[in-house]
């Protein structure tokens, strides 16, 4: 059986990895604080493997061709895209991967437990998995399982198919053999809207959401998280919003309430640093 | 209906350094290899990113692409956020389902 040894949801907005080098602006010292709790409680945990639930921005996916929910199955995963080098300075990285976890939860001549994921054997991860790791292991020393969801192209899953993907999840690492210890890690936004007309607004885009949101991470309400969080709702608060739906699959995989969840202000919004210990 | 054409223009312009510059320096070459209408290709081929947001080019990749000749061009971010924001302001926000 696998042990769950850490669940951390973070945020991985690309602008942070220039603004948190060196001396950190006031408003984001609270965010780089998270990234040290996160960073030490990843540590602490000593994980075999990290799982990771994120969602590509249009650098493996795009409209030629995307996938709802993709798992990266390889030896060896490489991270950062040509235009995130140009735009936000980021590293090319390189890690290894963990193609026995991943075929646990994706399954082997079959897809597992009515789970229609595609899969990459050649995966590059964006910025959604890269600013994390670059926070929290810089190292790139422990293998990944990268899980892709498609939280920007819609069709969109359902926040209740989020969940269902977190159930399956941890039923496939519960079910896994090798006495693995394994910790999760997903990133997402809270409102946030990048290319529509709350852009760059310096502010939460719906203070009132992210309230709501870390709310139910907080006190394990996933019901609630999936009758609110419509195509709709989701829509109002800003375009990226969607990528909250990741935490969904988080908080399903630990199936408790965070041990601790906020949402810090800056002037990205509120990013969210939700962290359950073992589980 | 080829707005998700649009997307997929987007998404190749914005590969690498050498396809930027391809699009910034012979737009209308670039653009030969795609199924668009007039009114899209044109848009495309005049950067008129305002238009295109209108039609429902998807705002996150159209803005990447715009932050990505911005930062090409040197023009400064503020510069280019608030001329971007002036451009799709007018538009409010336009289905950009595929």
């Amino acid at each position: 059986m696998t042990e769950l040894v850490a669940a951390l949801g973070v945020p991985h907005t690309p602008m942070l990895w220039r603004l948190l080098e060196g001396d950190v602006p006031p408003d984001l010292r609270e965010v780089a604080v998270g990234f040290e709790r996160a960073r030490a409680l990843l540590s602490e945990a000593e994980p075999d493997v990290i799982v990771m639930v994120a969602s590509d921005h249009f650098h493996e996916f795009n409209h030629a061709n995307m996938a709802t929910f993709s798992i990266g199955k390889a030896d060896h995963i490489d991270g950062t895209h040509r235009n995130e080098e140009r735009s936000f300075g980021l590293p090319t990285v390189e890690m290894p991967g963990h193609p026995g976890l991943a075929e646990a939860i994706i399954g082997r001549e079959n897809l597992a437990g009515g789970f229609d994921f595609s899969f990459s054997n050649n995966p590059v991860l964006d910025h959604a998995y890269v600013v994390p790791l670059l926070f929290l292991r810089p190292e790139m020393d422990i293998p990944v399982v990268p899980i892709h969801t498609n939280t920007n192209a819609p069709p969109i899953p359902t926040a209740q198919r989020f969940v269902e993907l977190g159930r399956h999840i941890r039923k496939a690492l519960d079910q896994h053999d090798e006495g693995l210890r394994v910790a999760v890690i997903a990133s997402g936004h809270l409102a946030y809207d990048l290319g529509g007309p709350n852009l760059f607004l310096g502010r939460s885009t719906d203070p009132g959401f992210d309230a709501m949101a870390t709310g139910w991470i907080r006190r394990g309400e996933l019901d609630e998280a999936e009758m609110v969080c419509t195509f709709t709702r989701l829509t109002e608060a800003g375009n990226l919003t969607f990528q909250f739906l990741n935490f969904l699959t988080l908080a399903a995989i630990a199936g408790r309430p965070a041990d601790h969840a906020e949402g810090i202000a800056c002037r990205f919004g509120h990013e969210p640093f939700y962290f359950w210990g073992p589980s | 209906m080829s707005r998700g054409m649009i997307d997929i223009v987007l998404y190749d312009i914005d590969q690498t350094i050498a396809s930027i510059d391809r699009f910034a320096t012979d737009p209308g070459g670039f653009l030969d290899a795609y199924r668009l209408t007039e009114d899209e290709r044109r848009a495309l081929e005049t950067w008129d990113y305002g238009s295109l947001y209108a039609m429902g080019a998807h705002p996150f990749l159209l803005f990447q692409v715009v932050r990505s000749l911005a930062v090409r061009d040197g023009v400064a971010m503020p510069q280019i956020i608030e001329q971007y924001r002036e451009a799709i302001s007018p538009h409010g926000a336009p289905d950009y389902i595929t």
